[in-house]
C-alpha cells in the first residue's frame, strides 16, 4: 500500500531534485479525486538516478510496467539511460519522469513550495498542472482539470453571489 | 451525493468555472473542504482513503475466499 509522506520523506531526505506532478499535485492543490501513485519530474542526470536508486533499492524495487513485474536489478549507472522509471516498491509505486508533456523538462515548470509533514516540497503550480490535464485528455484527467479550473476561481476571488 | 442543482443553490458562484463544475456534477463542497486544509492535510485525507479502499478490498476478497 502506499505510504505518500514516507515516500517524500526519502526523496527529500536524498537530496534528490525532483518536483511533484500527476495526481498528488492535484490533491496538494485540493482536488477530490483518489491516486495510488506518485509521480515526481526529475532531473536526467547520473547524478539524480544515483540518488533515485539509493532511495528504491532498499525497496525491493519492481518494474511496473512489465505485466509480472520483474525485480528491477538496475544499477545506478544503468538506470541513467532512463527517460522514465515506472516503479513498484515496498512503499508503493513511484513513477520517475524526464519531462512533463507538454511542459517539458524539470527546468521548464511552473513550481511551488509547499510544506509536507514539515518538508519542503516542490510541486507544480496550479496553471501548469491545469495545461497537463488538459494534454493528456485521459476522461480522469479531464476530470481533474474541470476540478482544478474551479479552484482556481476560487483562489481568485470571493463568491460572486 | 447532491444534483448540481442543489449545489448551484447551496453554494456560491467563484466564477465561470466553477459554475461549469457545478454543472458537470463535481460536489464543490468537497473541493472548498478541501481548501481549508493545509497541503499536509489533504495528503493525509489522500492518504485514508486509499488505506480505507485497500482494506475494503481486502475484506471483499476475504470474504469471497470464504464462500468459495
Amino acid at each position: 500500500m502506499i505510504q505518500f509522506v514516507e515516500l517524500l520523506r526519502r526523496l527529500e531526505a536524498s537530496k534528490l531534485e525532483f518536483v511533484v506532478v500527476g495526481g498528488v499535485a492535484a490533491t496538494i492543490h485540493g482536488i477530490s479525486e483518489p491516486t495510488r501513485d506518485l509521480d515526481v519530474c526529475i532531473r536526467l542526470d547520473a547524478a539524480s538516478w544515483a540518488k533515485v536508486h539509493s532511495v528504491i533499492a532498499p525497496l525491493h524495487p519492481c518494474n511496473a510496467m512489465s505485466p509480472n513485474r520483474p525485480p528491477l536489478h538496475a544499477s545506478a549507472a544503468e538506470l541513467a539511460s532512463y527517460r522514465n522509471l515506472y516503479v513498484q516498491t515496498d512503499l508503493g509505486r513511484v513513477d520517475f519522469l524526464g519531462e512533463v508533456p507538454p511542459l517539458g523538462p524539470i527546468d521548464a515548470l511552473e513550481v511551488h513550495t509547499v510544506e509536507i509533514a514539515g518538508m519542503p516540497i516542490r510541486v507544480l503550480g496550479l496553471e501548469a498542472l491545469i495545461r497537463v490535464k488538459e494534454h493528456v485528455r485521459r476522461p480522469k484527467d479531464l476530470e481533474v482539470a474541470t476540478q482544478l479550473r474551479a479552484i482556481r476561481d476560487a483562489a481568485r476571488k470571493k463568491p460572486a453571489t | 451525493m447532491a444534483f448540481p442543482e442543489e449545489m448551484k443553490a447551496a453554494f456560491p458562484s467563484y466564477g465561470p468555472d466553477w459554475d461549469r463544475a457545478v454543472e458537470m456534477g463535481i460536489d464543490v463542497s468537497l473541493l472548498l473542504e478541501n481548501l481549508s486544509l493545509t497541503p499536509t492535510q489533504r495528503l493525509q485525507r489522500l492518504q485514508e482513503l486509499v488505506d480505507a479502499t485497500a482494506e475494503l478490498r481486502a475484506a471483499v476478497s476475504r470474504k469471497n475466499d470464504s464462500v468459495r
